[in-house]
């Protein structure tokens, strides 16, 4: 009987260990590869900080006067006890157990939080495999624009270099850290040539400038393949703060500028034109 | 691994707001921060509503 409770009593004492990889990843969905290189060491961490949570928890319940041999003797001996006996013993203990779970559980999750978010904010940054992708997260939680100005592999007929520049809005990386793709939003497109020994740049065009009375806010996406992507530049914004005070004003003016859309659509002559929030 | 920017749904009423001019929320954004602080969001709005039909 006690064979068979104990993988399942193995499981529950990994539970801090696991609910703190949950922390990690629930925090920022990039942050669960911040420590991962494999399952055996993600399997081996989580059992260092259940350990670990368990070796603390313990500690300082025995300061309480709390002793672990008093609670787990009983449990092991089952010999001179019938099935009742046992049976009575496991529910007068089990309440206990399932509040000391549920709270080293919680400090797992809470651990890994707080890991992630410092990871993400800069003190725990040398975790990290690749650092500069938290750059962007970070500008990201700060509610910034962070513009991407793509230089491709392409080359037209006249040597000029395909370029574009937009709003990253996803971003996907490899195992290796190289991107796999990019998605970007108000995008505009634009040429780079060599011109007497310097670099020299088109002007942006709007990608969807030529769809007539199409309200810019509608698919405003495009994929760049990181094959096609010679290199990046990102560029942050400084930091939009005050959005609890300023939602108001944001709502307020947002209904304003759909009221334009819809006047700008009914005024049209175009059948195409499809709205946001028009049915 | 893929990362998704989380304040897209807040710069993209920004650039409803500016009629589809990404420069001109840019231009709000720098125009209104105030050195470390960052930029408070309703002077943001305020200065995109201001210069709307000038960057148009």
């Amino acid at each position: 009987m006690s064979i068979a409770w104990a993988p399942i009593a193995l499981i529950l004492l990994l539970l801090p260990g696991i609910f703190f990889f949950i922390g990690l990843a629930s925090y920022e969905r990039l942050s669960r590869e911040i420590i991962r290189s494999s399952v055996v060491s993600e399997v081996a961490m989580a059992v260092v900080i259940a350990g670990t949570i368990h070796f603390v928890a313990v500690c300082a319940l025995s300061a309480t006067g709390f002793r672990l041999s008093r609670f787990l003797l009983p449990l092991v001996q089952t010999e001179q006890k019938s099935v009742d006996d046992f049976v009575l013993l496991v529910s007068h203990d089990i309440v206990p157990a399932v509040i000391y779970l549920a709270i080293t559980t919680t400090i797992g999750f809470g651990f890994g939080l707080l890991v992630a978010e410092g990871v993400i904010s800069g003190p725990l940054r040398f975790l990290a495999h690749h650092k500069w992708i938290y750059d962007i997260v970070d500008a990201d939680r700060k509610r910034g624009i962070i513009t991407a100005y793509v230089m491709t592999n392409i080359v037209d007929s006249e040597s000029r270099i395909i370029m574009y520049r937009g709003r990253l809005h996803d971003i996907f990386l490899s195992a290796e850290g190289s991107i796999s793709y990019l998605i970007l939003k108000n995008c505009s497109r634009y040429y780079m040539t060599f011109k007497d020994g310097e670099l020299v740049t088109s002007k942006q065009l709007n990608l969807f400038s030529k769809q007539g009375t199409r309200p810019a806010n509608v698919w405003d996406r495009l994929l760049i393949e990181g094959t096609n992507i010679a290199n990046v530049l990102f560029d942050s914004s400084p930091e939009i703060k005050g959005q609890a005070e300023g939602a108001e004003a944001l709502d307020r003016a947002f209904q304003q500028a759909m009221e334009r859309l819809r006047q700008a659509a009914r005024s049209s002559t175009s059948p195409n034109v499809s709205l946001p929030g028009s049915s | 691994m893929l990362v998704t920017m989380k304040s897209s749904e807040l710069i993209d009423k920004l650039v409803t707001i500016a009629d589809g001019n990404l420069d001109l929320v840019q231009e709000a954004i720098n125009a209104c921060a105030k050195g470390d602080d960052g930029a408070d969001l309703k002077d943001v709005v305020e200065y995109i509503e201001a210069n709307r039909r000038r960057a148009a």
